[in-house]
This record gives C-alpha cells, structure tokens and sequence, in this order.
C-alpha cells in the first residue's frame, strides 16, 4: 500500500517539477479559481480555467508576445475581450475578462491541443482540502454501476471504468488493480481529433476519449472472479492526495 | 444679334438642365434629421416599422412612424434583431419576437447572438458555434478546433476565421463547403473576414506579417480560388471590421488605427481617418472619431460622407437606410436614402 502510493507521488512529483520549468504567474492576483479545466458547464467543456471577478493585476509573462486583441464587437459581451499572447511561438496564452468570470486558457501550438493550465502555473491556492473522492463506476452490458454498488450477479470481464464528469477536482489519477498500476491519467490536455474531443493521459493511457454523455471513459480493465482490490489515488494542484480501495467481489461466467 | 439670342437661350438651357437634374459633388451626403425624445410606449407596436436599437444606454425598438421607444427589460446578455430579441443570463436565455412574444429558450451553455438576422450562438470559450432557426431547432453545432476571431454572414452562407489561420465557409445547414489554411506568416490569425453577395470573400490574416487575401468561391458544393494576395498594413494585432462596398468592388477595412479603402487604386487610408478613438460600422458604412472631436460618417462603399463635431459619443443601427443616433436622453435618426438610389 505505501510502496504503491510512494511510487503514485514521485510520478506526480516528476511531473509537477517538469511543469514548474514553465511556471506562468497566477492570471489575476486577486481573483480565485471558480472553475477548473475539464468540468462540463452544461455542454461545454470547460477548456480553460475560470476566476471570479475580484480581478486585480493582471499577470502576463514577460516574454509574452501580443499577437492578437478583440476589436470588433461581433461576439456577446459575455465571450468577448480575448486578448492572446505568444510565448516563444510554442504556445499561445488567452486571457479574456467576461462580465461574470474572468477567463484563462492555454493552446500547444506544436501539440495542437489545449493544455490544463493548472501544470503551468507556478502559483497554487492551497485549499486543504484534499481532492473530493468522484464518483467511479464500471459500465457492463447490463449497465452503469457506482464501484461500491454492484449488483450481486456482476460477472467477470473487460469492464469500462467510467468518472462522473461533474466532479473532476484532481488533476491526476493512478488506478492500482491487485497491487499494479492498470491506468494513469492526467487531465493536462485536451486536443480536437476529427470533432471530438479526447483527454491526453500520460503514461499508460496516451488518449481516453471523453463520453458526450454523463462519463469520462478512463479505459478498460479486465476483473478476474473472485475479489479484485481496486486503489484509486488521486492528487489536486494542492498537493493533497487521497487513496480510496474498493473490493469487487466478482462471480464467474464471464461476459 | 442672332448670336446673342443663341447664347441666351444655352444660358437659359443650361440653367433649367442644372435645375432640373442637380448635380451632386462626389463626396456629398445630405443627411435628413428627424429628432425624437425617448418616451416609451409599448402600445400598437404591432404596426409600423421598427427599428431594433442596441446600443449599451438604450436598447429596444423604435416607432419610425410615431417616433417612439419601446424599451427591452435591463439585461447584461441580450441580442437584438428585427426579427426578435434575446433576454437572459449565461446559460439560460431566451428568445422573444420583436412584439415581446416568448418564443423559445437557449440553455445548452452557448450564448446567443444576432448576425444579419441569423440567430447564432457560440460557446463560452468561442471555439464551437451552432445556429437555431426561429422555431427554436438548433440546425447545426460545429467545433473548429481554434477561437473564432471573425466572421460575416447573409442569407445563404456563413464564414468564419480562426486564431489558428483557419477560414471555413458553412451554408444554411451547417455543411462546410470550403476550407483554407493560411501558413505564410509566423503567426496566422485570422484579423477579419468579410463575404460578399456574390461569393467574393476577403481576409485579412497573420502577425507580424499581415496580408489582405482575395477568394472566390465556386458553387455550394465546395471550391475556391484564391484571386489575389497583397501586404497590408500590419498596424495592430487588433480583429476589427471591414465590409465590401455596394459595387463589390471596393473594400472599407475598420481598423484601430483609421479606416481603409481597397479599390482598383489598391489599399489606402482614408482621409481624416487618423487617430480614431472610436469607430463603428453599419452595413450601409462606418463612422469614427478624431482626436478633436470630429466624427466622420462614411456611406458603405467610402464615396461619401459628411462630418461633425461633437463631445458627446453617439451610437446607431440600420433599418433599411436610416441611422439612428442616440446621446443623453434624445433620439435622432438620420435618413441616408438618397446616396444609394
């Protein structure tokens, strides 16, 4: 158990400090974060990050280089005001202040997809909290099922294991099935392939795609009969990480 | 004698061609002032013309016969038309009929515009648009992989530019039936797009390196051609309007730093457009401001347009030919009628 969250915290750990070789300053030094990348409003994806309006200076890089500046007036209020910076022609930097939240976003120009800001920002609110636990649930032909709700005649097989989308408050997920790790996935990008959108996971999950229904589709995993001791480690942008274990207690007859 | 009789009557030829066919100068705009207060009556809207007016004081319709304002409820999102208007806050709006009926409601997280009489909606962080027909069915959602910085739409199509230099072209169903990729500068934004009736389409795109590029498109089932690319004045990295003009030749391009024709002379400023420190645009022309106050209205393909001073900033919107200006509490519409006759 320890040795497999030590090993979950240096990944997360190398990580962290890759990200900080880009650190951007927080957006807005008085305002907090309201929402974070990769939580669905309705049915929008939330791309980048949200802050509320106390505003205060705003924080650009210095070797940001303006390259483009909302000056039309064509768009609602609401989603106007995009100001965007180059930096290093790597990467562009949106900023944008909207009549309700001030909005921040990043693009990989080089990866063509958008990055979870909360890797590049050097400055972290810290709320103590711990991440919230999500809701896991396996998808079988006969359904969707909680972890700790299955029903009693839940057979063996290649399941789907599936996130509730409305309650991404970790950036980074490590799965342990029977002491090995089956699924890491961080929320860090987010790239458009052929009108859908796909999560970049890193490493044994390169791409998972995002469900337009109600689920983050984190990958398959195959449950022996018998009990399988499912570890689910996740870690938030405060350094706070939290373990949950569930026993699944499969019968045979696989699917 | 005889000679003498013959110069008289040219004279008096001449004078009688003068008066009955007048001649204006080139340049000339008559405006016509019809001045009206703001008293606001929501009674027998359901004749006349109206004119939808949205600036960010004053909001609602105009009476063009009776001359009075009818305002819409206070809301921060809203988009007006003369089909309707969009009442709301984000994620949950709705849409009336110009008389205030309640028509149907946008509550998918877009948030709802008007272009040309087309009810658009775009997600918040402007990277997916879809459109809804006036009953209320969402016709097309499109993402396009990039933040829109641009677009301009009529009756029959619909195109856009993206951050990432991208231009597509969308008909009335949402199919896409051209795309192009602009790759010559180091930055490709796309600054400004702008179509014509007759399929011709002009954008403006890159930083630092910036160029005005030609395109006709053939037929609705896809195809282009690239007509022309020249350099343009790369000024600012500022989005910002421009319009063909009524002959389709020429080409008003508002920018931050003053406005611009592009003709068959090729691109130049036009005169006293220096120093804007506002300008705006109509679909029958552009106006904007010089430091010293002084406003200069254009007519849409920048042949004409008269100027003023004034202290007081001032806003307008179109129905058929009028404008309609308004500051502090009077109303003024001017009438341009006469140039485009």
């Amino acid at each position: 158990m320890n040795r497999k969250l030590l090993s979950a915290l240096v990944i997360l750990l190398f990580f962290r400090v890759f990200s900080s070789l880009y650190a951007h300053q927080w957006p807005w030094s008085e305002s907090s974060l309201v929402s974070r990348f990769g939580i669905y409003h309705s049915d929008v994806f939330n791309k980048g990050l949200l802050f509320d309006k106390n505003g205060g200076e705003t924080h650009r890089s210095e070797s940001g280089e303006s390259i483009f500046t909302d000056g039309t007036g064509l768009f609602p209020a609401s989603v106007s005001g995009y100001q965007v910076y180059s930096e290093e022609d790597s990467y562009y930097t949106f900023y944008q202040k909207r009549p309700e939240h001030n909005f921040y976003m990043i693009y990989d120009r080089l990866g063509h997809c958008f990055l979870n800001p909360l890797f590049y920002i050097s400055e972290m609110t810290s709320s103590g909290a711990g991440p919230m636990a999500g809701q896991f649930f396996l998808e079988s032909p006969a359904g969707v099922f909680p972890l700790d709700d299955l029903p009693e005649n839940f057979s063996s097989g290649t399941f789907r294991l599936l996130l509730s989308k409305d309650e991404l408050d970790f950036y980074r997920i490590v799965i342990f099935l029977n002491g090995e790790d089956v699924l890491q996935l961080s929320f860090e990008a987010v790239e458009e392939i052929n009108g859908s959108l796909y999560l970049k996971g890193e490493p044994a999950v390169s791409v998972s795609e995002l469900s337009k229904g109600v689920y983050y589709n984190l990958g398959l995993i195959h449950l022996n009969p018998g009990m399988n001791d499912l570890e689910i480690i996740r870690q938030d942008f405060s350094g706070n990480s939290r373990a949950t274990s569930e026993m699944i207690n499969l019968k045979k007859n696989a699917e | 004698m005889n000679n003498t009789r013959q110069i008289f009557l040219f004279l008096l030829l001449l004078i009688l061609y003068f008066f009955l066919f007048p001649q204006r100068l080139p340049g000339e705009l008559v405006p016509v002032w019809k001045s009206s207060t703001l008293t606001y009556d929501r009674q027998g809207q359901n004749e006349g013309v109206f004119l939808p007016v949205g600036s960010p004081a004053y909001r609602g319709y105009v009476s063009l016969e009776t001359g009075t304002f009818i305002p819409l409820p206070s809301s921060p999102e809203k988009g007006i038309s003369n089909s309707g208007y969009i009442s709301g806050t984000s994620g949950d709006f709705d849409v009336y009929s110009s008389i205030g009926r309640y028509r149907f409601s946008i509550n998918d997280g877009f948030i709802p515009f008007f272009l040309e009489e087309r009810l658009f909606a775009v997600s918040p962080d402007r990277i997916s648009m879809e459109e809804w027909s006036r009953e209320g069915e969402r016709i097309w959602r499109k993402d396009f992989g990039s933040v829109i910085t641009s677009l301009d739409s009529g009756a029959d199509y619909l195109v856009l530019g993206t951050l990432n230099g991208n231009i597509t072209g969308l008909d009335n169903e949402g199919n896409r039936f051209f795309t192009y990729q602009f790759y010559s500068a180091r930055h490709n934004a796309v600054f400004s797009i702008a179509r014509s009736p007759d399929r011709q389409l002009a954008v403006v795109s890159g930083w630092p390196e910036q160029t005005l590029s030609f395109f006709e498109i053939k037929g609705k089932n896809g195809g282009y051609q690239l007509k022309k690319t020249i350099p343009a004045e790369a000024s600012s990295a500022r989005s910002f309007r421009m319009f063909y003009g009524k002959d389709k030749n020429s080409l008003l391009l508002s920018r931050e730093t003053g406005n611009f024709l592009y003709d068959k002379k090729g691109l130049r400023k036009l005169a006293g457009s220096r120093q804007y420190q506002e300008g705006g645009f109509s679909i029958h022309g552009s106006y904007g401001a010089s430091d010293n106050n002084s406003w200069h209205l254009y007519n849409r393909d920048a042949s004409a347009h008269i100027s003023f001073r004034s202290r007081l900033p001032f806003y307008f919107t179109k129905a058929d030919s009028q404008f309609c200006f308004i500051y502090q509490n009077s109303m003024l519409l001017l009438s341009l009628e006469k140039i485009y006759e």
